[in-house]
C-alpha cells in the first residue's frame, strides 16, 4: 500500500505548514509509540490504536489497542474509508483525502485543539487518594498509641489512686461500677470467690510495686501456724504461700488442687526421687497401692515396719486382747451383766478423726479391777509399770501391817496385834521384812502367767529372770499410728457400722491387724474424677498436705486445734 | 508482578516453615509443661512464650522502618515481607499459648485483642496485594491515570465545541457533563468507586430523552454526542475504579500502623502492670 501522510501544522502566525511522508507499506499504523507509522502526540492515545490496510483495494481502519476511534464522530472499531471521512483519534484530526494516481491512500494529519484548559479544570475537580489534610498515617499512629497509654495505664491508674481504702464498716464508701471496672482492667484474673471482696483494693495484697506478694499478705487474715516447710516435699522449692495458692484464677477457693498436682510427682516419684520408700499414686480408683499400714513386727520392740495388708501381717503389740470374746455378748463384770459394743472402749478425738488411745482406767478397770488380796477385795493395784506396782502393794502392807491391822497368818504377831499399841524398833524392822517379803511374793503371783497382768499382757522374763512387762501399747495418735501418712475422719463415717470395715466381732487374737483393705473403701470411694455411684475422693480427701507431725496439711482450723492441743 | 506473587514462596518457603517450626515448638513447649491447671502466663514456659511474642512483635514493627531504607543491604524487602507475614500470623496461636488460654475483660486481653486486629487489618492488606494489582492492570492496561484523565478532558473540549450549534437544552447537559463529574471525593465515595450523582450519567440519561425527541440532521449530532460522552462515562469509571483499588491498598494499612502503634503501647502496659503487681 502506498500511502501519502501529510502533516498539517498551524504556526502562531496563522500560517498553515504542511510536510508530506510517503510510506510504502503494508500497514499504516497510528499511535503515540515511535515505532508507528503515523505518530500522534498526547495521553489519549494509546501505544497502538489503530490502523489502516487495504482491503478489497480500499483502506479499511480498525482499531488496535486504542478504545477511542471516531470517524465523522462516531465511535467505530472498523470501518472502511472514503475519501471526505473524518477520523478523530485524542486531538488530532485525521482527514481522508482523495489519493493521487498510483497511491492508495492520502491522509491529512492535524492536531485541531488543545485540552490544557479542560485538563486544569478537571484537576480542580478532582480528589484522589486517602490520605488528604489533617489525617495522616502518622498522626493516626500517634493518636492510636496515645490512647493506648490513656486507656489501659493513665485511667486505671488513677481510678485505683482513688478507690477507697478497705473498710467493711462503711460499705458506702464503695468506688462507683465504673470506677471499679476500671481499676481491675490490671487484674490479670478474677478473684477466688473467698477474696472477690476485695474488689479494685489492688493493694489489700500488692502492697509494694514490683515485688511478690508476700506471706504477710495472707497471714493478715489467716493465722496458718506451721503451714509452710512440709520437710518432706522440700524439694519443691515452695517459698510463699503464693506457690501454690494462686489467685486471679477464679474459682472457689485457693486450697483446691487437682489429683494432677500430686500426681506430676508421685505417679512415677521414682523418677525425681531414686531413694523414695513410698510407691507409686496417682488415682485413688486406680492407681493406689494396697493400704501398707506401720505394723509392730517384734514383741517388744517400737520398731514399726510399713506392711501391706495383702500380706496378712500380724501385728506383735504386747496385747492379749480377743475383740470376739469382749463382743460375744452379755458378760459377767463386778457391777453386773454388762454387754459391750465398739464405743464402749473406743471413742475418736475432739476432732472427731482418729482414735483415741486406750486408757485401761476408763476402758478397762470396771471389769478388770486387779484386786490383789481376798481380805481387801476393794483394793485394786495400780495399773503400771511393775515399779510402780511393787510401790503401791509395799505402801499396802506396810500401812497395814504397821497399825497392826494385818489379818494374815504368816505376818509376825506385831503386824496382827490389837491397834493402838506402839511397836519397838525391833518389832518395826521384823514387820518391814515380812511386808517386802508379802509384796514380792504377791508381784510374782500377778505377773505370774496365771496372773492378773498376763491376761491381757504378753509376758517375757529377761535373763535374770525378772518380769518384764513388754511393749508398750501403740497410742492410736501421732505419727506412730498405723496409718500415719493419711487421715481417716471417723465421725464421717458414723452413718457406716463400725464393723463393716473392721472385722472385730471375729478377731480372736490381738495380734489381727483390723483394718479394711483399700477394695473395701473403693466399694464408696473413686478417684478425683467424679463417676457415677462414687464418691469423688482426690488425694487431698486423705493426704492433707500441710499437716504438722505427719508432713500433711490441714485447713487453718484444724491446723489451729493442733497447735492448741 | 513478582512482588505479590513471589512473597508467599520467597526462598522456597523458608519463612512458612520457620513459622510453623516455631509455633510447633512453642506448642510443644505449652503442652509438656506440667499439668494444664498450672499452666499460665507467669510459669518459666509462660514468660518464654510472652518474651518470644513482644520480640516477634518489636521486629514486625521494624518493617515499617526496613521497607522505607531503599538501600539497606541483606535480604531483599520480599523476604522481609514473606517474614513479616508469616512470623505476623503465627502471634495469633502463639500468645494465647503464653496466656494459657486465659482471657478476661482486662488490659491484658485487650492488648491481645488490638493485637488480633492488626493481623485481621494485615490479612486484608495481604489479600488486597495479591488480589488487586492484577485488576487495576486490567483496569488501565499499560496506561497513566494521567493519560485517562487527559482523554477525559480531550472529550470535555470536543463536547463543549460540537455543543455550541446545538439548543440550550444540550448545552445544558452538555456543561452538566462537564462540570459536575467529580472524580475521587471523600474516602467512602472513593473506597465505593462510584458516584450516584455523577454529571456525566446524568448527562447521558438527559441527552438520550432529548435525542428520543428530536427529527432531522439535529438528531444525528445528538447521538453522536452521546457516543462521545459513553467513551467518557467508561473512562471516568475506570478512573473512579483505579482510586477504589488504590484507597483499598492504602486504606488497610491506615489501620494496620495506628492499630499496630496502640497494640505495641498496649503489650508496653501489660508487661509494665504484671510485673508491678507480681
Amino acid at each position: 500500500m502506498r500511502a501519502r501522510i501529510s502533516y498539517v501544522t498551524v504556526k502562531r502566525s496563522g500560517t498553515r505548514a504542511v510536510r508530506d511522508v510517503v510510506l510504502d507499506v503494508e500497514v499504516v499504523r497510528i499511535g503515540r509509540g515511535t515505532d508507528n507509522e503515523v505518530q500522534l502526540a498526547g495521553l489519549s492515545v494509546a501505544l497502538e490504536h489503530a490502523a489502516i490496510h487495504l482491503r478489497q483495494g480500499r483502506p479499511w481502519v480498525e482499531t488496535v489497542r486504542g478504545d477511542d476511534l471516531r470517524v465523522g464522530g462516531s465511535v467505530v472499531s472498523a470501518r472502511a474509508l472514503a475519501p471526505g471521512d473524518v477520523l478523530r483519534i485524542g486531538a488530532h484530526e485525521l482527514r481522508v483525502r482523495r489519493p493521487a494516481a498510483g497511491e492508495d491512500l492520502a491522509l491529512e494529519v492535524e492536531q485541531i485543539e488543545s485540552s490544557q484548559a479542560a485538563s486544569v479544570e478537571l484537576a480542580e475537580r478532582t480528589r484522589l487518594g486517602i490520605h488528604r489534610g489533617a489525617i495522616t498515617r502518622r498522626r493516626l499512629a500517634w493518636a492510636a498509641a496515645l490512647a493506648s497509654v490513656a486507656l489501659f495505664l493513665l485511667l486505671p491508674w488513677w481510678s485505683q489512686r482513688n478507690a477507697p481504702s478497705f473498710d467493711p464498716r462503711h460499705p458506702e464508701h464503695e468506688s462507683s461500677a465504673g470506677a471499679r471496672v476500671l481499676a481491675s482492667s490490671w487484674s490479670s484474673g478474677p478473684l477466688s470467690a473467698a477474696h472477690a471482696h476485695f474488689g479494685d483494693r489492688c493493694a489489700a495484697c500488692h502492697t509494694t510495686g514490683f515485688e511478690q506478694v508476700g506471706d504477710d499478705a495472707c497471714t493478715a487474715c489467716h493465722s496458718v501456724g506451721a503451714h509452710t516447710g512440709e520437710p518432706s516435699h522440700a524439694g519443691l522449692r515452695i517459698s510463699r504461700c503464693a506457690d501454690c495458692h494462686q489467685e486471679h484464677r477464679g474459682g472457689q477457693m485457693l486450697a483446691q488442687f487437682p489429683d494432677s498436682t500430686c500426681s506430676q510427682c508421685h505417679g512415677n516419684l521414682r523418677a525425681s526421687h531414686p531413694e523414695t520408700q513410698l510407691l507409686d499414686a496417682s488415682d485413688f480408683a486406680d492407681a493406689h497401692a494396697e493400704f501398707r499400714p506401720a505394723i509392730l513386727t517384734e514383741a517388744g520392740s517400737t520398731q514399726q515396719k510399713r506392711l501391706s495388708l495383702e500380706g496378712s501381717p500380724r501385728e506383735q503389740s504386747g496385747l492379749r486382747f480377743p475383740h470376739q470374746k469382749h463382743l460375744a455378748g452379755p458378760l459377767k463384770s463386778p457391777r453386773g451383766e454388762v454387754t459391750l459394743h465398739c464405743g464402749s472402749c473406743h471413742r475418736t478425738d475432739a476432732r472427731g478423726e482418729i482414735m483415741q488411745a486406750i486408757d485401761f482406767e476408763r476402758d478397762c478397770r470396771s471389769c478388770h479391777l486387779l484386786s490383789f488380796d481376798e481380805r481387801a477385795p476393794d483394793r485394786h493395784a495400780v495399773h503400771g509399770a511393775p515399779a510402780a506396782l511393787q510401790d503401791d502393794l509395799f505402801e499396802f502392807y506396810a500401812t497395814r501391817a504397821l497399825r497392826g491391822e494385818e489379818m494374815d497368818e504368816s505376818a509376825p504377831l506385831a503386824a496382827r496385834r490389837r491397834p493402838g499399841r506402839e511397836l519397838s524398833p525391833q518389832e518395826k524392822a521384823g514387820v518391814i521384812r515380812w511386808v517386802g517379803e508379802k509384796t514380792a511374793g504377791v508381784q510374782r503371783l500377778l505377773l505370774s502367767e496365771e496372773g492378773a497382768c498376763a491376761t491381757c499382757h504378753v509376758l517375757t522374763r529377761d535373763e535374770t529372770g525378772v518380769t518384764v512387762v513388754p511393749a508398750r501399747l501403740i497410742p492410736f495418735s501421732g505419727s506412730e499410728r498405723w496409718m500415719g501418712k493419711a487421715i481417716f475422719h471417723h465421725q464421717s463415717h458414723a452413718a457406716v457400722a463400725c464393723e463393716s470395715c473392721h472385722a472385730a466381732r471375729t478377731s480372736a487374737s490381738a495380734t489381727d491387724v483390723l483394718l479394711p483393705g483399700i477394695a473395701r473403701c473403693r466399694e464408696c470411694h473413686g478417684g478425683g474424677t467424679p463417676r457415677l455411684g462414687k464418691l469423688t475422693s482426690p488425694c487431698t480427701s486423705c493426704h492433707d498436705f500441710h499437716r504438722q507431725r505427719f508432713g500433711v496439711m490441714r485447713a487453718v482450723d484444724a491446723a489451729k486445734a493442733e497447735a492448741g492441743s | 508482578m513478582a512482588v505479590h506473587e513471589s512473597f508467599w514462596s520467597y526462598a522456597r518457603f523458608r519463612w512458612l516453615k520457620i513459622s510453623v517450626a516455631l509455633l510447633a515448638a512453642a506448642s510443644a513447649a505449652y503442652l509438656l509443661s506440667g499439668p494444664a491447671r498450672d499452666r499460665s502466663g507467669d510459669t518459666a514456659v509462660g514468660y518464654a512464650l510472652g518474651t518470644l511474642a513482644a520480640a516477634l512483635m518489636l521486629w514486625l514493627s521494624w518493617f515499617g522502618v526496613r521497607k522505607r531504607s531503599y538501600h539497606a543491604a541483606g535480604a531483599p524487602l520480599r523476604g522481609w515481607l514473606s517474614a513479616h507475614i508469616y512470623l505476623g500470623a503465627i502471634l495469633i496461636l502463639i500468645v494465647p499459648l503464653h496466656c494459657a488460654f486465659q482471657f478476661g475483660a482486662n488490659i491484658h486481653t485487650a492488648a491481645y485483642v488490638l493485637m488480633v486486629a492488626v493481623i485481621v487489618s494485615g490479612t486484608a492488606g495481604v489479600a488486597y496485594y495479591t488480589a488487586i494489582p492484577e485488576r487495576m492492570t486490567e483496569n488501565r492496561p499499560g496506561e497513566k491515570l494521567a493519560a485517562l484523565l487527559e482523554h477525559i478532558a480531550e472529550i470535555d473540549v470536543e463536547c463543549r465545541n460540537m455543543a455550541e450549534a446545538l439548543p440550550d437544552s444540550i448545552a445544558r447537559a452538555v456543561r452538566v457533563s462537564i462540570e459536575e463529574t467529580r472524580l475521587g471525593g471523600g474516602l467512602l465515595r472513593q473506597i465505593s468507586g462510584t458516584d450516584p450523582r455523577c454529571g456525566t450519567a446524568r448527562a447521558l440519561a438527559s441527552l438520550s430523552e432529548e435525542a428520543a425527541r428530536m427529527e432531522g440532521p439535529r438528531r444525528g449530532e445528538v447521538q453522536r454526542l452521546l457516543e462521545i460522552l459513553s467513551v467518557k462515562r467508561s473512562l471516568v469509571a475506570r478512573v473512579r475504579k483505579d482510586a477504589r483499588y488504590k484507597g483499598l491498598l492504602d486504606l488497610w494499612l491506615t489501620f494496620h500502623v495506628p492499630l499496630a502503634m496502640a497494640s505495641l503501647v498496649a503489650v508496653a502496659a501489660h508487661v509494665f502492670v504484671v510485673f508491678y503487681y507480681r
